[in-house]
């Protein structure tokens, strides 16, 4: 990282606090250990990027190990590889395929829509655009007339993101027919949108990262199956320009298995992505790389202000090594820190200061405990 | 202490009262049926005289095994649950056992799940989780997600 800023943290030579708890929403560039899993990551997006053939890949992670993070690094990535990323967080009710959808449609705004529209036209001319459209989806092709016309109400937004409430009278003042209201209508909706996206000529296809699918297991069968053919349908309607990650958080791996039909599960991608614990190993050069990302003088000690001791000690206290439990132990440990060497009470944290601290926080263990299970 | 349960109607009868007093209490099964070495003397059911059990070993032995055999189960889902970690809808539960034993049908996982309240609960709808979560507060992936 640069030293041309000026540090945050002076006597703990930090340019900002290492330790988040939550991922950073934006542009999460920061990668820290787990070199082989990077490289994966990595190695997936540059190929996503070199064709436009639809895929669906899985992703697997334990409880706390860093797979939203890691879908906002793949966001990162997925600009510089002309990837369209779409990340939603899977929702936390759902009833059938169109509350998925409207996470999906939250990400094209008037102004993005509009931008995807206007570049269509620059290869393929309106009247190409707005029939091909219009030929699968009438009131999306009604729409895009709309936007040529200049004519963006916020109405246009509103139904494509299927708001509850918005009428059919009102709809027909812009030519609209009707509301999205079936899975059949999301599923459409997103083809439109996928080759809105691939015709822009910027982008080789849309990325749709599905965080916390785990979720559907509450889903009784109806609405579960109701979900694996809305993702079954985008990827037969879309056979290019269309990748889709699914992200799931639960104990073992293999019951992905129980949570999606023969029909999507024979679509996945053999390779998928795992972010199991970590081993001592691996933590210990994960909190290296997070000090070092933050670090202000090079010529510091890699892992100052503590030791290669007193990170032992803390990785001790973590049991279960993943990347949330390891950050909130020295999230704690570095809070007391601060204020104890800049006040020179402590030069550095020595193994003793550690433990001292984490025993005088043991709710650390028991919210753990219910997050875990 | 005198049981409130009775063995003196047909076998079904008693072996459904066994099962019941299994999945809700186990300390409260008769003797004979927590252990192979037992004495009817100091059994306290209510009619010892027409009690069943106390007629047919052969048919005590047989409860004995259902008992174990549905405490082998109940562990059996426990296991499939713990290790997923978080609550799911019951038929998935079930797919996971039968995974693993698919003599084991859909209808006993769900008798087992709505049965051992102290085991299991039921979160949400058809949604089961171990009780244990319930206790340790909101689980984050569970109801709190």
């Amino acid at each position: 990282m640069s030293t041309l800023h000026t540090p945050r943290y002076p006597h703990l030579a930090l340019l900002d606090w290492p330790f988040r708890i939550l991922p950073v929403r934006g542009n999460t560039t920061v990668w820290a250990g787990r070199r082989e899993l990077e490289s994966q990551v990595k190695r997936l997006i540059r190929q996503l990027g070199r064709n436009s053939v639809s895929s669906l890949h899985l992703m697997w992670a334990d409880f706390g190990a860093g797979k939203t993070h890691t879908l906002y690094y793949v966001e990162s990535l997925a600009k510089e590889h002309s990837l369209f990323p779409v990340y939603v967080e899977w929702p936390k009710k759902t009833t059938t395929f169109v509350d998925v959808y409207r996470g999906i449609a939250n990400h094209f705004s008037l102004r993005v829509l509009s931008q995807l529209f206007w570049k269509c036209c620059e290869h393929k001319g309106v009247d190409e655009v707005i029939d091909s459209v219009s030929r699968n989806f009438p009131d999306f092709g009604a729409v895009l007339e709309r936007i040529y016309e200049n004519n963006e109400t916020p109405l246009i937004h509103e139904w494509l993101r299927a708001q509850p409430g918005v009428g059919r009278r009102e709809l027909a003042t812009i030519g609209i027919r009707n509301p999205i209201k079936t899975s059949d209508d999301a599923v459409r909706s997103v083809v439109v949108l996928v080759n809105l996206v691939a015709d822009s000529g910027d982008y080789v296809k849309l990325l749709l990262m599905l965080d916390e699918f785990q979720r559907i297991d509450h889903l009784p069968p109806r609405i579960r199956r109701d979900v694996n053919t809305g993702i079954r349908t985008m990827l037969n309607a879309c056979p290019d320009s269309l990748s889709i990650i699914l992200s799931f958080s639960f104990g073992r791996p293999d019951n992905i298995g129980f949570l999606l039909t023969d029909e999507v599960r024979s679509l996945a991608d053999p390779e998928s992505i795992h972010l199991p614990q970590m081993t001592k190993a691996a933590a210990m050069e994960f909190v290296e790389d997070l000090l070092s990302s933050h670090r202000s003088s090079e010529s510091m000690e890699p892992l100052f202000p503590f030791t290669a001791e007193s990170c032992q000690a803390i990785l001790d206290n973590a049991g279960k090594l993943t990347p949330r439990r390891i950050m909130k132990r020295f999230n704690v440990v570095l809070r007391r820190a601060d204020e104890d060497i800049e006040g020179g009470v402590i030069a550095h944290v020595t193994p003793e200061y550690a433990v001292q601290i984490l025993r005088e926080v043991p709710a650390l263990e028991e919210e753990e405990g219910k997050e875990e299970g | 202490m005198n049981y409130q349960f009775e063995f003196s109607y047909s076998v079904t009868h008693a072996e459904h009262i066994v099962l019941s007093i299994a999945r809700t209490d186990a300390s409260l099964l008769p003797e004979c049926i927590r252990s192979r070495h037992y004495d009817c003397i100091d059994c306290q059911v209510m009619n010892h005289d027409s009690c069943i059990l106390a007629r047919d070993e052969d048919f005590v032995s047989y409860l004995r095994y259902r008992v174990s055999e549905d405490f082998r189960l109940r562990d059996l889902i426990r296991e499939v649950i713990k290790e997923h970690g978080r609550p799911m809808y019951r038929d998935i539960i079930a797919s996971m056992v039968r995974a693993r034993h698919p003599q084991v049908s859909e209808q006993m996982v769900y008798t087992l799940l709505s049965s051992y309240k102290a085991d299991f609960k039921k979160f949400d709808g058809g949604v089961y989780g171990l009780a244990e979560w319930i206790s340790q507060g909101a689980h984050s992936s569970g109801l709190s997600d």
